[in-house]
């Protein structure tokens, strides 16, 4: 891990700030997109995919993971406490439940800020082969958005069920 | 109905990106790359499906998130980086707008775009580049169409679902 100081090369200046005001953005977005639903609402699949609400707050959990630990840090996916696979990543327990999925998925992303307050963005990594700084944010950036478009639209259809 | 410019469409899968060491490049390489991403949630749809706001209440369809990005790409990147007369296509009426007879005529003008996007950006090497329009950094600007794109192709992958009637329940 670098120790250079965050923001140290010209074209982060500012970029930077705007990139964690995203990230949290669509943290936030997704962490409370399951707020308002019962436990089975967020079980169901209103499309032929493993998609479903509660699903993808534990799989977006899993890629805060992957890019913002195991990627910088080089943990095993056993030590982050993360799924094997990606596919793994979106199946529910039994035991799972909002609560306890937003409880996992906030205490994640409390794990990447501070891992990655360390860090500037032209720095480099060699957890999962080496990478930028910039690159894992934009990974993480392209996943999380992916993700809430996802749940924009399931929120909708379970909305619509629910009132009509 | 047909459309002959969504026959012309490429919906082959690509690979993403390998870092070139040029951050402007990667970056410019991302955008084609949700580009096309974006561009493959129109397969298999018909152009009534297109059209289809396909998760009512909700008054969106795949092509109105195309007269959208055709927007996205012109306030940040057509305009934003080129300059010029600024221009707003579809008002409030981008996602509800468009229908099966406006499908070749939206597709088009989203692809002149692109196109009109891709000279502007082609005169801005450096990756802290100031548009001409809005005068904001090609880094941040690249990064934030790349989140767009991100973000209406996830809408998209649900709301084609929907319209191709493959839904469980």
């Amino acid at each position: 891990m670098s120790s250079s100081a965050p923001g140290s090369a010209a074209w982060t200046v500012g970029l930077r700030d705007r990139l964690d005001e995203l990230l949290d953005e669509y943290r936030d977005a997704l962490h409370n997109s399951v707020n308002g639903f019962t436990e089975e609402q967020v079980r169901l699949r209103l499309v032929p995919s493993k998609t479903t609400l509660l699903g993808l707050l534990k799989h977006v959990a899993y890629v805060e993971g992957v890019w913002f630990d195991q990627a910088v840090n080089g943990r095993s996916c056993r030590e982050i406490g993360i799924a094997s696979t990606p596919d793994r990543s979106f199946t529910l327990a039994t035991s799972d439940s909002i609560a306890s999925v937003q409880d996992t998925h906030r205490r994640r992303c409390e794990t990447s800020r501070s891992v990655m307050a360390e860090l500037a963005l032209d720095d480099v990594v060699h957890g999962r082969g080496e990478r930028t700084i910039w690159a894992l944010y934009l990974q993480v950036l392209r996943e999380l958005a992916q993700h809430a478009g996802h749940a924009d639209i399931l929120r909708e259809q379970l909305i619509a069920g629910r009132t009509g | 109905m047909s459309s002959s410019v969504l026959d012309t469409l490429d919906f082959s899968r690509t690979k993403e990106p390998e870092p070139s060491g040029n951050q402007r490049d990667d970056l410019a390489a991302w955008l084609d790359y949700q580009r096309h991403e974006f561009l493959r949630k129109l397969r298999d749809l018909s152009p009534t499906q297109l059209a289809n706001w396909a998760v009512p209440p909700v008054e969106l369809s795949v092509l109105g998130l195309v007269r959208h990005m055709r927007q996205m790409e012109h306030a940040y990147l057509a305009w934003g980086f080129g300059g010029g007369q600024r221009a707003d296509y579809y008002g409030d009426d981008d996602y509800a707008g468009g229908s099966a007879d406006t499908v070749d005529e939206d597709l088009r003008a989203y692809l002149a775009e692109v196109e009109r996007s891709d000279a502007a950006l082609a005169s801005h090497h450096e990756i802290s580049s100031k548009g001409l329009g809005h005068g904001q950094s090609l880094g941040f600007v690249l990064v934030k169409m790349i989140d767009e794109y991100a973000l209406h192709s996830g809408q998209a992958h649900m709301i084609r679902f929907a319209a191709l009637g493959r839904l469980v329940r």
